[in-house]
């Protein structure tokens, strides 16, 4: 998978790199934008939630910057910073509700990264809260956070849908997200990492306020910014991949990782990671951990799972096909296939489609995405 | 501009302690502001100058010395804590929020 910089971005995506990666490396290159540019690097810098980073790089005088420039890049980063707050408050809260149920939850990624992995919070901002728990908990979970004020997103297509999806969108009335997850990834390597296993080591701890919320272990949280970083967005943010080699770089158990990761069978997918990092930030990541997985080379059922995370109009399609050939007993593939192909009458009617439609989709997707 | 844009933190420049008492307190530092959240106002506000000092005041600083290596932590920098910080600094040790060394 290769990561281009978007050619709308122009010579501000270099920028916007150099910004995110200024602290990784040891010389890094001095920037400055022209005023005209400038703008349009406000915006690329708040989309990419970079506002944090870019003010450190100006105190590294990796970043040259004018008095108004500066002024105004404090300015959308103290928003950015609002918002991060608020939804640490509604992480809170929303922990207060599982444990009042006696639910064992894991905060993910933003907040359980920012203030473990990171010298200051402040350095990595985020736009929703992620909180994974137990399979067998997981309807339970989002009865007890709609309790609070949000409502799910989306329906799934048949009730018992729920037990293959990777998570679900809980929303606020101010349009503050929680995703609830019962798996890291969808597609084939949500199936292939069992998601129970999560939960078997004791977990990490990341005081919010003064409140200590669980997160998932050192190790667990490098393989899974990994698995955000190859197999979620096809173009992945600076920061998710930042996030990739900030937890590498401050040490990990490497035989601890690599009975994880050969475990779940995540080679390739680590490698790709490592890869796009390395790619898109510009620089070399240096650990010994890693270099067995640099040199990796995916076998034909690696590259197929691979391909199914690939960017294209069918992405969805492809990664429930995929992940219909994953699943282990006949019942879930018949199950999971009677959900897609013949979802309730008000899922269908969502997304003006039709039985004889549907039905004869999900039989061509999934002749063609048989396994390798 | 992003989801970020319409969250701007209400601007509070003068000092005021409810917040900074509170002990489910959230904050951010920035180099000219401190970003609160509290269980009572959980709306953030973007806390300048003089506030700022305060709360470091009360996160149990209790000494210029080390109340300027609080800001360099906080990657204050030195233009900033310099005029606004000096008298903000008479006014905390006149109250005895921090003692003169």
């Amino acid at each position: 998978m290769n990561v281009e910089a978007p050619a709308v971005w122009g010579d501000t995506w270099n920028t916007a790199r150099v910004i995110a990666s200024h602290d990784l490396v040891g010389d890094s290159e001095v920037i400055s934008t022209a005023e005209t540019n400038w703008p349009r690097l406000l915006t690329l810098l708040s989309q990419q939630r970079l506002c944090g980073l870019a003010l450190s790089a100006v105190d590294a005088r990796v970043f040259k910057l004018a008095g108004k420039q500066y002024d105004e890049l404090l300015d959308q980063h103290e928003m950015q910073l609002a918002l991060d707050l608020q939804i640490e408050r509604l992480v809170l809260a929303c922990f207060g509700q599982l444990e009042n149920l006696g639910i064992d939850a894991r905060l993910l990624k933003g907040p359980a990264t920012s203030h473990r992995f990171y010298a200051d919070p402040a350095l990595r901002s985020f736009g929703d809260a992620d909180i994974l728990v137990r399979r067998a908990d997981f309807r339970a979970a989002i009865d007890a956070i709609t309790r609070i004020g949000l409502s799910r997103r989306r329906e799934p297509p048949r009730a018992w849908f729920d037990r293959y999806v990777k998570a679900a969108c809980l929303v606020r009335h101010d349009g503050l997200e929680v995703d609830v997850h019962q798996m890291l990834t969808p597609g084939p390597y949500g199936i292939i990492i069992e998601p129970d296993t999560l939960f078997r080591t004791p977990a990490d701890r990341v005081l919010i306020g003064r409140r200590s919320v669980a997160c998932l272990d050192p190790v667990m949280a490098f393989v899974h910014a990994c698995v955000h970083a190859a197999l979620g967005d096809p173009s992945p943010r600076f920061v998710s991949l930042r996030d990739v080699v900030t937890i590498l770089q401050l040490g990990l158990d490497a035989t601890e990782l690599r009975q994880l990761v050969s475990e779940w069978q995540l080679e390739p997918v680590v490698a790709r990671a490592l890869s796009l990092a390395e790619s898109v930030l510009g620089i070399r990541v240096e650990h010994s951990v890693i270099e067995g997985y640099r040199s990796y080379q995916p076998s034909r059922r690696d590259q197929w799972r691979l391909s199914s995370y690939d960017s294209g109009a069918s992405r969805f399609d492809r990664q429930s096909a995929a992940t219909f050939w994953e699943l282990r007993s006949f019942r879930d593939r018949a199950e999971y296939a009677v959900a897609l192909a013949l979802p309730a009458r008000t899922y269908l009617r969502a997304r003006d489609s039709t039985y004889s439609e549907r039905l004869r989709r999900s039989m061509s997707l999934a002749r063609s995405w048989r396994p390798k | 501009m992003d989801q970020a844009a319409d969250r701007r933190p209400t601007e509070f420049g003068e000092c005021d302690e409810f917040w900074c008492r509170n002990p489910g307190a959230l904050t951010r530092t920035t180099p000219r502001s401190i970003v609160i959240s509290t269980e009572k106002a959980p709306a953030p506000l973007s806390i300048r100058g003089v506030a700022m000092l305060v709360w470091l005041s009360l996160e149990g600083v209790r000494s210029t010395g080390e109340l300027s290596a609080r800001l360099e932590e906080a990657g204050i920098p030195a233009n900033l804590a310099h005029a606004e910080t000096r008298a903000a600094l008479r006014e905390l040790v006149e109250i005895g929020a921090v003692v003169a060394r």
